[in-house]
């Protein structure tokens, strides 16, 4: 395969992700601008203009209307996907870590870090509210998080609850009716990276700093599956049409030019879902891989790097022909 | 009207399209060295139904904005290109792979350890090679040591490439690529192929991951039949002699 390189960002890329249908990719990265992309050729059709400091999450609704991005300028700022317009934006004490839309596209869930002696907080605001009220809309439901080390870093809302991921490894299920944990699970015992939903909800994927990745079950939160590496994992993610899961990252980015570009292990690598084992790598990009998209038709991913590219890959046949033996 | 205008010739932009079914006519005016030609070319139209969204299809269409508003339609070179081809690393196919090269160099080093049966101690050892030492070249042309008095390396011996002769002259890298592929996974295709036409030179070297691949594709190509020719194929000789 013939990968597109999208070269939008001149920094680290936080976050890929697709549409529902596939068609459109955004990325955001640490250089402030978001974009957005056509993901069958790699168009670029607009940015979103306004932030003033690294954007780390990003997340578009059902219809493909607003996009919520999370910046470390101490905002949240939804746009219209369209014609990249500011709609609302919310100012926050610290910055903001992690973002996303509910299922329905009306509400949207945040998290900010603990910083400068203000805790971090979790947060629900309703879209509309928003849209009219700006950044003085209430939020719905608030809980706050006074242990640094277990602030938020990855959000996921699904059709039943919401997960968050926390920095000392843990992964909740919330009420969000009390506010208190339904269940709980300490799964890493290092940071969390990425938390991202196999594509029918029943199982979720954590990456972690901690060399590996892990499947739960979205009811139960037991660790279904563990994917053990050598190396950091930034990125995971659940294929929607195949038992493969992807894997991406690469050793500490401080690290990386004291070593040479081979042993960085950089390429992501692709393991089976029931049988843990590796299927293959596939190499590109020459820094950390942070952040993985599969597209949700399973014919190909999206991958962001510290090297600031974004590379489209779209499954050759011999993938698809590929079966693995046992 | 005046008669010069009778002569003059239409405009060189001027283009006439001509739908007939399947087919599409276009003849056009173009101008090579001062003197002006009407061209015509005869295109087969091959329609493809795609089905999309109509919400997909709508968005086809949107405008660009904020950094890309005034770039015109379709991938800008500055921010879009296509990377080098990338392939997936198989493991089953890298551990096999290993585990060959693994077994080869026992059995190298048991050739040799049977070929020597007795080793000479390091130091008496040392001044015989300088004694047998072969001397160099007189060519004057650098030659590294395993590759000199034409010997090649074991290396390049196992090498799991072919050389696939008496190919049809429209043969591209691509069909080259699918005809092989069909039979293990490739490595590299290399197609020699004429520096002024493009066509294919008639001859080309296949690389595949593995010797036994190669050993496959050598007995199932060796006069395949391909198009009008009948292909001949063999082990692709050292690269360096």
């Amino acid at each position: 395969m013939r990968p597109i390189a999208l070269n939008g960002h001149d920094r680290a890329l936080t976050k890929v992700r697709y549409n529902r249908e596939g068609d459109l990719l955004f990325s955001v990265a640490k250089d402030k601008v978001p974009c957005v992309w056509y993901s069958h050729n790699g168009e670029r059709i607009g940015t979103y203009e306004g932030h003033e400091g690294t954007v780390w999450s990003c997340d578009v609704d059902y219809l493909s209307e607003h996009l919520v991005t999370a910046s470390a300028d101490n905002t949240l700022r939804v746009w219209d996907v369209q014609t990249g317009k500011s709609l609302a934006m919310i100012e926050t004490n610290t910055a903001v870590r992690s973002c996303c839309f509910s299922l329905d596209g009306r509400s949207i869930m945040y998290s900010t870090d603990h910083a400068m002696g203000y805790p971090c907080y979790h947060r629900i605001v309703d879209l509309q509210q928003l849209k009219q009220e700006g950044g003085k809309a209430k939020p719905r439901y608030e809980t706050e998080i006074k242990v640094k080390e277990k602030r938020i870093t990855s959000l996921l809302w699904g059709p039943d609850s919401c997960f968050t991921a926390h920095a000392n490894g843990d992964i909740v299920s919330w009420d969000l009716e009390t506010k208190k944990p339904k269940a709980f699970q300490s799964a890493h015992k290092g940071i969390i990276m990425d938390l991202q939903f196999k594509s029918d909800f029943m199982f979720m994927i954590s990456a972690s700093k901690d060399h590996t990745a892990k499947v739960f079950d979205c009811d139960t939160m037991d660790i279904v599956k563990t994917f053990e590496t050598e190396r950091p994992v930034n990125a995971a993610a659940i294929s929607p049409t195949r038992d493969h899961v992807i894997l991406g990252g690469g050793q500490e980015a401080r690290d990386v030019t004291t070593t040479h570009g081979a042993a960085g292990k950089f390429d992501a690598r692709l393991h089976h879902l029931v049988l843990e084992e590796e299927i293959g790598r596939i190499k590109g990009h020459f820094g950390p891989i942070n952040t993985l998209a599969f597209h949700p038709t399973g014919k190909g991913y999206a991958s962001g790097g510290e090297d600031g590219f974004v590379r489209v890959h779209e499954f050759d046949d011999i993938y698809f022909d590929f079966e693995f033996e046992y | 009207m005046t008669a010069t205008d009778a002569t003059e010739l239409p405009p060189v932009d001027e283009r006439l399209v001509i739908e007939e079914g399947d087919t599409q006519k276009v003849i056009e005016v173009v101008e090579e060295d001062g003197k002006r030609f009407k061209q015509t070319t005869v295109y087969n139209v091959v329609r493809e139904e795609v089905k999309m969204p109509s919400r997909v299809l709508a968005r086809r269409s949107w405008a660009k904005f904020g950094k890309s508003a005034r770039a015109p339609p379709g991938p800008e070179p500055m921010t879009t290109s296509i990377s080098d081809e990338v392939f997936i690393e198989f493991t089953a196919a890298r551990e096999a792979e290993a585990a060959e090269q693994r077994k080869q160099e026992e059995q190298r080093q048991k050739a040799q350890q049977m070929s020597v049966p007795y080793r000479l101690p390091v130091a008496l050892r040392q001044e015989k090679t300088e004694e047998e030492m072969p001397k160099r070249p007189q060519t004057g042309a650098y030659r590294a040591p395993r590759t000199r008095n034409g010997a090649a390396s074991a290396f390049d011996e196992e090498q799991p490439s072919l050389q696939i002769t008496n190919l049809p002259p429209w043969t591209t890298d691509d069909d080259l690529r699918d005809l092989c592929n069909a039979i293990a996974p490739v490595r590299r295709v290399f197609l020699a192929k004429d520096k002024r036409t493009g066509d294919a030179k008639g001859f080309a070297y296949v690389d595949f991951n593995m010797r036994q691949d190669a050993a496959t594709a050598l007995e199932k190509l060796d006069g395949h039949r391909y198009g009008p020719s009948v292909l001949s194929c063999e082990w692709a000789k050292p690269r360096r002699k």
